[in-house]
This record gives structure tokens, C-alpha cells and sequence, in this order.
């Protein structure tokens, strides 16, 4: 086990996480936006223990010859936080990118082998044919090749095609809100467990309070650079809501307040898509038919109100802490 | 106050004034009073409508997947009189247009076509499906429409019936107008067919958006060039939410007609490119009486100074959601790229 060579590589990934900071605009984040989601992967990983890394790897906790880690372009964290967790188990890891990829993990990689790290960093795919244990971020479709390409026998954790919601109560504090604005803000959107739809009894009163706390994110967290495809397909939807629904807009965000019938499961950058719903009850029962009839599971719930609401899903929080899972929470990879 | 009738006339005669060189009003002006009774009999185009629209490029412009999600238009019949719908070729749900009647539809379409493609022979082949059988189909309709001899169908519910093509052809004793999407010209050509009569003209339309295998149309041309000697070919631009077309030849620019101007767009921030500059392409259609004037595309390309539009293929979708790589990636990474 390398745990402590782990520590001492997350140590020097705070301390230099400046160069991070402007060193990876392929990510489409603000350095601020990437400083906040680097900050809650170090702190999260600060708890990194002997326990937590069996609990966060089971129930196959290894070690292994050789792990894989495909991570996401769009959630670059999670790399590693899977990365801490697979080099402190022992074992060579490999740390595949997109191309093109190559900022924040070549960061990452530099101060691990500083530190005497087992950690290579490729973009060749072929990596995952030599791999024992591969971890993988990706669509459904892109989980499904990759399976089929690892050597048989391999251990395959692949995280597919997942969403995330949010139920926020008439009694919601300011508190809640300024937690779901972080939420909404981290990762501009793209990560799974950011909150695609916020059902809530009454949207309109919701946007009037929200709107302070998203303008607050802005300032604090700006809105990175969207991709042609996010451009266009956020004034097609935009232009949608308008006429079904209400938009509210400010500097980097806006609010879309959605009949039942045309809500969708997406979550975009900074979008706070609203639907109204009387009771917490009634958001569970609708949101899993929601999931199902997209046939893409929920991952992350947070909520202002009764955690136990929410049964059979892998992960309840409170707003604010929808993208901050601890190490060693329940995995919903297959 | 205008009603639809009074603008139907307008426009109608700004079709034939404007062909003959000598439009009885300004452009902008006819659309503007088209726009402002879309905003008066549409609450959608009004939801769209922050404020008075005083020039051409106010008015907004509803982008093709709105056309998926709901009607757009003032045509609130649930079964309207008349309903194209897209064929769905690049995922979930189809585009739906729906018309009062297609009299400015095929009044257009046909003076456009006349003036595109001189010599138009009144017998259409095509390698559509019937527009008898595929009532929802704007390009069947539309090439239907030409048909002042006799008319004969080659696809059936998507599949080319390639015999009964080659039969009509063989049996041909003038020049046909052979019609065509680029799709099922390509499956034709590959295989066993037959040549058209001497001084028929094809018309190539549409391209290979959302197949896995695509052909470029510098080669489809080419291929059609050699396989169909003596044949002219013209390319056509259209689509399910416009009510007009433009016309080309291979390796030109598209042509509008004079009562549908188009603009290319900054696709981030939807912001008018002058002419020349490459970008997503929205189009102001005289003709769409019934549903939006203004209809943001999924194209991209460029509006030259005089109005020509050229494409360059499509803005790129947005890429699976989460903690995803793109679907590109994916079919590398089974080596199928």
C-alpha cells in the first residue's frame, strides 16, 4: 500500500494548484471554476484512509498488476480522486486521457512520479487491453466498447450515462440555495452529479430567490467557455422554454421554469431547469419515471428535506454537497 | 391590420413582381407585417418576440428542434390541413410544419424551380417515396408538384426498389427529371442500374447528416456525371420547416430566391456574421406564412454578397452528458473509425 506516498502527492498537488489553474483551458473551465472542483477533490481526498480506500474499493479492493483509469473530459476531478484511491492500493496505474487532454494531467502525473508514484499517462487506447482493473467514465456506449475492449478476466468499473435532480422545499434556507447555486455551478453543468432538474413546488418563487445566489456563483465561480455545440443547443432549448415556459436570465446562467411534458434529464451549463412538484413524495415518484423512460439512472439526489425519501438511489445529500461525495461513497458502476 | 389573406396576395405577388424584376414593395417591409401577424396569432413566435421588430434581422429566427418539441405556427388544428414532418435522420423526434393550404408552397416552388432549371422536363422519376403514400414528405410534395407528365415512385418506406427504377427509366422515351435524395442516389449508382434518356435532368438533394457512412458530394457528382452521361444535374436545398428552396449546379453555391434571404450566424453567440464569414445558417422565408419566418438551421455555412449559400455540413451536437467521451470516441475506440 502507498498511502503515504499518495498523501504526499495530494500535498503537492495543493500546494501548486495555481499552475493548474491556467494550465488545462482544454477543460472549458474558468480558473476559478477548476479551482473550486480541485479544491473539493483535495479536500475530499484529505480523509483518504486504510478504511475509507477498502470501502472505496469494494468489493474487490485489489491490489491489482496494472489498473486503467479512463477518465472524462468534462469531470476531471474524478480522475483523481479514482487515482488517489487506485496508486494508494498499490500497483502500476495508467491514466488514459482524451486526446488532447493532456493540462491537468500532466499536473497530476509530474508531481506523482515526483513523489515516486507508479503513474503513466497515455492517450492510446490500447492501454485498456493490458489492464487488470479498469475504471471508466463515459456514455453508455463508450463504457460498452471499452468493456469490450479489456483483456478477458479484467475487473471493468464502468460509470455510464447518469443524471442528477434536486428537491427544494418551500422552507428552503438561503443557505440551501447558495448550496445548490455551487452545485449548478461545478463543473459548469457537465458533471453527472450536477442537478439537471430542481423540482420544487413553486418554481417562480424559487427563481426570485435563486436568482442572488446564481449571480453570486457567477462572480465567484464564472461560467467557462461553452462549445459551439453547447452554444447552439442552449438558445435552441432556450428559445423551447420560452415558449412552454418561463426563462429568467442573468450573466452566465439562467433559470428555465418547465412544464412536466418538456422537462428533460440534461443538464446544461448553469441551467437551473425548474418543474413543479407539491411534495417531496411526489418528486421521488416522478423523477424515477422520468429516469426510467430515459432509461438512464439517477445518481445523485440533493435535498432540502427527508433524506429517507429517497430510497434505492446510490447517493442522497443536501444541496451544496452534490458534487463533494466522499471517498468511499456507494458505487453505482456496472 | 393585416389578415392572412391579404398577406397570402402580397406575398403572391411579391413572388411574380419580384421574378419579373420589379417587387411591388420592399423585402423587409412584407416581412416585418408577416412577422408582426406571427406574433399577433402565435404566442410562441410572441414568446419568442422580446420587442417591436423594426429590421429583418429583429425577427427572431425558431430554431429546427423547437419544430420537435411543438407546433410552431399559427395552424392550431390538431389534424391541420396540411402537416410535413422531417424524416428523422439524425435522432429523436420529428420536425413538424404545418400549413393552412401549400398554394404559396408550391407557387414558390415551382416559379423558383422554372427559373433554376430551365427546360424542366414534366416527367418525374423519383427515388422518393409517393407523396400519396408519404403525405407528410415536403420534398415529395415538392417534386410531385413539378410532375406535369407522368410521375413514378422508387422508394418504398425507405427502401429503394431499384427494378422498378431501372424498369421506368428503360422505359422512358424522353427526358425525365430524375429526382433524388444523395442517400439513395448513392445506393442506386453502386448498383445495377440503367442510364436516364438523354437531357434529363437529376436533382440531388440532401446529404448523408447522421449515417455512419457518408459519400462527399464533389464525388457523388462526379459519380452520377459519369454513370448518367448526358444528364444535368442541379442540386436543391430545403427543409421541412422552410416553405422555399435554393437551387445550385455541382461546386456552386446555392441559389435563393429573391424572397428568402439567409445570414450566417456566430453559433455561440447567435450574433449576424457579414457575408463571407462561415457560420450557422438561419433563413427569412416570405413563404412561411404559417409558421415562422425566421428558422434557425443546424447547418453551417456561408452567405455570400449575393445572397448564395454554401454549405459546410453541421454545427457539431452536443456530446453525451456527464461524465462522458464523445460518441466519436467511442467508435474509435472499437476501431470502426
Amino acid at each position: 500500500m502507498s498511502l503515504s506516498a499518495v498523501r504526499a502527492w495530494l500535498a503537492a498537488l495543493r500546494a501548486d494548484r495555481a499552475t493548474a489553474l491556467h494550465g488545462a483551458p482544454e477543460l472549458g473551465l474558468s480558473p476559478a471554476g477548476l479551482g473550486l472542483v480541485l479544491e473539493d477533490a483535495l479536500d475530499s481526498l484529505a480523509s483518504l484512509d486504510a478504511d475509507n480506500l477498502d470501502r472505496a474499493l469494494a468489493p474487490d479492493p485489489g491490489p491489482w498488476r496494472e489498473a486503467v483509469l479512463v477518465a472524462a473530459r468534462t469531470v476531471p476531478t474524478a480522475a483523481l480522486e479514482w487515482l488517489a484511491v487506485l496508486l494508494a492500493r498499490g500497483g502500476a496505474v495508467t491514466w488514459k486521457v482524451p486526446e488532447g487532454a493532456t493540462g491537468l494531467a500532466a499536473w497530476g502525473a509530474a508531481h506523482a512520479r515526483a513523489v515516486g508514484l507508479p503513474l503513466r499517462l497515455t492517450s492510446d487506447r490500447a492501454a485498456v487491453a493490458r489492464a487488470d482493473l479498469v475504471v471508466a467514465f463515459g456514455s453508455d456506449a463508450s463504457i460498452a466498447a471499452i468493456r469490450a475492449g479489456a483483456r478477458p478476466g479484467a475487473h471493468v468499473l464502468g460509470y455510464g450515462s447518469r443524471w442528477s435532480a434536486a428537491w427544494i422545499g418551500a422552507d428552503a434556507s438561503d443557505d440551501d440555495l447558495a448550496g445548490l447555486a455551487r452545485d449548478l455551478a461545478a463543473f459548469d453543468g457537465r458533471g453527472c452529479m450536477s442537478p439537471a432538474v430542481v423540482a420544487t413546488p413553486d418554481p417562480d418563487a424559487l427563481t426570485i430567490r435563486l436568482e442572488p445566489h446564481l449571480t453570486h456563483a457567477e462572480h465567484a465561480w464564472p461560467r467557462g467557455r461553452l462549445s459551439v455545440a453547447e452554444a447552439v443547443d442552449l438558445r435552441s432549448r432556450e428559445a423551447l422554454v420560452r415558449i412552454v415556459g418561463r426563462v429568467r436570465s442573468g450573466p452566465g446562467w439562467s433559470i428555465h421554469v418547465v412544464p412536466r411534458e418538456h422537462v428533460e434529464a440534461v443538464a446544461r451549463p448553469r441551467v437551473a431547469q425548474l418543474v413543479a412538484l407539491p411534495d417531496e413524495t411526489s418528486a421521488a415518484a416522478w423523477l424515477a419515471g422520468l429516469s426510467a423512460r430515459v432509461d438512464t439512472p439517477l445518481s445523485t439526489v440533493g435535498t432540502t428535506g427527508d433524506l429517507g425519501a429517497w430510497r434505492g438511489l446510490p447517493r442522497v445529500t443536501r444541496p451544496g454537497w452534490m458534487q463533494r461525495p466522499p471517498v468511499d461513497r456507494t458505487h453505482d458502476a456496472s | 391590420m393585416s389578415d392572412r389573406a391579404s398577406l397570402v396576395a402580397r406575398i403572391h405577388a411579391w413572388i411574380d413582381g419580384s421574378l419579373a424584376g420589379h417587387p411591388p414593395e420592399p423585402w423587409e417591409s412584407l416581412l416585418l407585417d408577416v412577422h408582426r401577424w406571427q406574433v399577433r396569432n402565435d404566442a410562441g413566435i410572441a414568446a419568442l418576440t422580446p420587442g417591436p421588430a423594426h429590421a429583418w434581422l429583429d425577427v427572431p429566427a425558431v430554431p429546427v428542434d423547437v419544430y420537435k418539441r411543438v407546433r410552431v405556427g399559427t395552424v392550431r388544428d390538431p389534424v391541420p390541413p396540411v402537416l410535413f414532418r422531417t424524416s428523422g435522420t439524425t435522432g429523436a423526434g420529428r420536425g413538424e410544419h404545418a400549413l393552412r393550404d401549400t398554394a404559396l408552397y408550391d407557387h414558390g416552388a415551382r416559379a423558383w424551380a422554372d427559373r433554376c432549371v430551365p427546360g424542366r422536363p414534366p416527367d418525374v422519376v423519383a427515388l422518393l417515396d409517393d407523396p400519396r403514400r408519404a403525405p407528410d414528405s415536403s420534398l415529395s410534395h415538392m417534386v410531385g408538384s413539378f410532375a406535369e407528365g407522368s410521375a413514378s415512385w422508387h422508394v418504398h418506406d425507405g427502401t429503394l426498389d431499384r427494378d422498378g427504377l431501372n424498369a421506368a427509366l428503360a422505359a422512358s422515351a424522353r427526358p425525365v427529371f430524375l429526382a433524388s435524395t444523395a442517400f439513395a442516389l448513392a445506393e442506386w449508382l453502386v448498383g445495377a442500374h440503367v442510364a436516364a434518356p438523354a437531357g434529363s435532368v437529376l436533382m440531388v438533394t440532401g446529404g448523408f447528416k447522421g449515417r455512419v457512412v457518408s459519400l462527399d458530394d464533389e464525388a457523388l457528382h462526379a459519380v452520377a456525371a459519369r454513370e448518367l452521361p448526358g444528364v444535368r444535374i442541379v442540386t436543391e436545398y430545403g427543409m421541412t420547416e422552410l416553405s422555399s428552396q435554393l437551387w445550385g449546379w455541382p461546386g456552386e453555391a446555392f441559389r435563393p430566391p429573391p424572397w428568402l434571404r439567409a445570414v450566417a450566424v456566430d453559433p455561440v453567440t447567435g450574433a449576424p456574421l457579414p457575408p463571407g464569414s462561415t457560420g450557422q445558417l438561419r433563413f427569412y422565408d416570405l413563404a412561411n406564412l404559417d409558421s415562422s419566418v425566421g428558422v434557425e438551421t443546424l447547418d453551417v455555412g456561408v452567405v455570400h454578397g449575393d445572397g448564395a449559400v454554401t454549405l459546410h455540413g453541421r454545427v457539431p451536437s452536443a456530446s453525451a452528458r456527464g461524465c462522458s467521451l464523445t460518441v466519436e470516441e467511442a467508435w474509435q475506440a472499437r476501431g470502426d473509425a
